[in-house]
């Protein structure tokens, strides 16, 4: 152990780990960067332009579609994902007949690759194939027979919820593993002193549990930003780029109209929403657990 | 049995026979064993290309010591790994190549310049169709031949045509007049899925039949904009033509395969499509009934009207790498191309698949056996005009995406007309295009 505790020897140790962070994850960032300030076709020479490339992305209604769309996605998952997966964590958190295999359940569409996701919702959502509207028009409730996918107005919410279900069970194991670190003498005591479930939900779990949520807003902030393939395999974008998001319009970009650079420079605008985003929540985050401490 | 004899585009010269059997060469007297690999656009060539497939099959069975090995992907991932390979200058020996990619291959000194073998061969040369070698034809010097001819145009199912009392339409009058019969009849008019914007085919032909040719290179220029008078025209036919329910009412999506999926089951009266489905659709079981032609004219187009689509899609092409390090396999490369474009492959291309070949040849077809097929000739055969080259394939590579968004955009409603021309003049600016 003491052999562990020397600095140098803790460089060593890390190494190799800092080299696989610095060569896939640190170098790819600078080198997005430095291609959105170039035009490149993904062959041939690189030619510097400058800011050229995010000036006309301001110029562009399609990015700031897939800009817009990719917020709906935030905040939907942001309104809906945390506290549904909190309160799936909660229920499932009391051992009942049938609550392993639940979780089993909720867990299994975050295993199934996106695009086999996205091939399931499509027989689901489909306006005219779709099995939701199959029932809703059974029902006689033709009027909420929408175009869930495939028409201007539904499609970046539809891609949402389909999202949320896909990522549910992840987030819902990450508050039951939260949940499992608070120990039960405090609910015993919460139960003692008179407080009832919903107030020990409220005043107890869920103010021990501000580091486990701030990990999930960032891990739903970033997650927003890197959707794909579900958007892809849903609708490609469409109709008429009207379900792009910032990532699939950047694979559009890049690699369907051959503009390297102005697809990094797309890629170079996600990364710093998305980086924004969780510092400055992190920030706003660990303050206020600094000022919880202090009082 | 009725049959009859029909041209593709002129007759073939006595000394094409000795192009296609005295071509020199090598490998069928090497021992050495010589791998081709072989990149196409589309995912399951076998089945999807068997015309491509059955070629390479014959020519491997009579040169034993050769393989070609098919690598088939999608074309957006086709396009992907061709420049990835591009980049770390690995690209295949021969690959099939969008035109836009292809020329910067070529300025990359990445792509054979394949002039001399062929010209060498002047019966060669000339046993291809009008326009057919100068798909990539830079200064003179050609890098590639199309993979087949962009024959598009609308197909008919004359059954259900029959059922509603109504004729194939040949003006865009008539075309309307249709929809809204076939619509009160409960069927989809034309099957399209714009999930695939690059699935307009028709459409471009109708565009053609607007000026698109009179326009384009002041646009490109920076002379002209997209929304002008007779632009905006084209892009109200479309508007119309979505207003009156033309298309299926899952458009948004489907796919181009889905769409065709719709009309193979008799569940549409039209497909926007092109030659390279008529092997499909003449093992169909409604054969009988299928037709085909370039689409309606218009009384208010602008110019010739009798404009029909016998363009060169986008090419093949080998690499420069082989051509300077392995001289024996580009030669091998060669040989096959000119199998390929010559009397045997073109044999199996037409006769065996019922693919129009891009060369010159004189076929006999049993209109009973292959009634699409024999149609789909008479089309080739007809004294419309046709462009070199598509308009998409005309268009710098940048604009093509958004070209096809702008056309889709109508078709689901996205756009009006006008919007739609304002997209293609955003574009252009947003592209750099009129820097």
């Amino acid at each position: 152990m003491r052999w562990l505790s020397k600095t140098s020897n803790k460089i060593i140790m890390l190494l190799p780990t800092m080299v696989v962070y610095l060569v896939f994850i640190i170098m790819p960032v600078f080198v997005t960067i430095y291609y959105s300030l170039t035009k490149f076709t993904g062959i041939g020479e690189t030619v510097f332009i400058g800011f050229k490339n995010y000036q006309n992305l301001f110029k562009d209604p399609v990015f700031f579609m897939a800009l817009k769309n990719t917020c709906i996605v935030l905040v939907m998952t942001l309104l809906i994902l945390l506290p549904l997966s909190f309160t799936l964590a909660v229920l499932l958190e009391h051992k009942f007949k049938g609550s392993e295999l639940m979780k089993g359940m909720i867990f299994a569409p975050y295993v199934i690759t996106p695009v086999i996701v996205g091939v399931i919702w499509i027989f689901i959502l489909d306006p005219h194939i779709g099995i939701l509207n199959a029932i809703l028009r059974a029902l006689h409730l033709d009027a909420l027979a929408l175009e869930w996918i495939g028409g201007i107005k539904m499609t970046a919410y539809s891609v949402s919820i389909v999202y949320i279900w896909q990522v549910l069970g992840f987030y819902t194991t990450i508050f039951i593993a939260g949940l499992r670190q608070i120990s039960s003498d405090i609910h015993e005591a919460s139960q003692i002193d008179g407080a009832s479930k919903l107030q020990d939900i409220f005043f107890v779990t869920i103010p021990m549990l501000k580091e486990t949520i701030t990990i999930e807003i960032v891990l739903i902030i970033t997650g927003a930003f890197k959707i794909f393939e579900t958007v892809q395999q849903l609708t490609n974008g469409g109709p008429s780029h009207t379900s792009e998001v910032l990532v699939t319009y950047m694979y559009f970009t890049t690699f369907t109209s051959n503009r390297y650079g102005y697809g990094m420079a797309v890629a170079t605008i996600a990364f710093l929403f998305s980086a924004l985003c969780s510092v400055l929540y992190l920030k706003n985050a660990s303050s206020q657990m600094t000022q919880g401490d202090s009082r | 049995m009725m049959k009859k004899a029909l041209k593709i585009l002129g007759c073939i010269s006595a000394a094409m026979a000795f192009v296609m059997t005295g071509t020199p060469v090598m490998a069928e007297d090497s021992s050495e064993q010589i791998t081709i690999t072989f990149w196409e656009h589309i995912a399951d060539v076998e089945y999807q290309a068997p015309q491509v497939w059955d070629v390479v099959q014959t020519y491997m069975e009579l040169h034993p010591n050769v393989t070609i090995e098919i690598n088939g992907a999608e074309i957006e991932e086709h396009s992907t790994r061709l420049k990835l390979a591009a980049q770390s200058d690995s690209l295949p020996d021969l690959f099939y190549s969008r035109t836009p990619a292809a020329r910067d291959m070529i300025k990359e000194g990445l792509i054979a310049d394949l002039t001399d073998d062929l010209t060498a061969d002047e019966d060669f040369v000339n046993g291809f169709l009008n326009g057919m070698t100068d798909i990539l034809n830079i200064d003179g010097k050609i890098y590639g031949i199309p993979a087949e001819i962009q024959a598009n145009g609308i197909w008919y199912n004359k059954v259900l045509f029959d059922q509603c009392g109504l004729e194939i339409p040949e003006t865009y009058d008539e075309l309307l007049n249709c929809c809204k019969v076939l619509r009160k009849n409960g069927i989809t008019p034309m099957a399209r899925g714009t999930k695939d914007s690059f699935a307009v085919w028709c459409l471009t032909n109708m565009f053609c039949r607007f000026g698109f040719y009179d326009h384009i290179d002041n646009i490109l220029a920076g002379q002209e904009k997209w929304n002008n008078e007779d632009f905006i025209k084209f892009f109200e036919k479309l508007e119309e033509m979505t207003e009156a329910g033309m298309w299926p009412d899952n458009v948004t999506s489907l796919g181009y395969a889905e769409s065709k999926e719709l009309f193979v089951a008799g569940n549409a009266a039209m497909l926007d499509s092109g030659v390279w489905d008529t092997g499909t659709f003449d093992s169909c079981e409604f054969k009988d009934s299928i037709y085909f032609n370039w689409g309606p004219t218009f009384s208010d187009g602008v110019g010739n009207q009798e404009i029909s689509m016998k363009a060169a899609s986008f090419p093949y092409c080998v690499s420069a790498k082989v051509k300077e390090e392995d001289p024996e396999k580009y030669a091998v490369i060669i040989d096959f191309l000119k199998f390929y474009y010559g009397q045997e492959g073109t044999k199996i291309i037409v006769e065996d698949n019922q693919c129009i070949a891009i060369t010159k040849y004189e076929v006999d077809i049993d209109e009973e056996e292959h009634p699409v097929f024999a149609r789909v000739l008479e089309k080739i055969n007809d004294e419309w005009e046709s462009p070199v080259f598509a308009p998409n394939m005309y268009l710098p590579g940048d604009i093509e995406p958004a070209y096809h968004d702008a056309i889709t955009g109508v078709l689901n409603g996205v756009y009006t007309a006008e919007e739609a021309c304002d997209y293609l003049d955003n574009q252009m600016v947003v592209l750099g295009l009129l820097d």
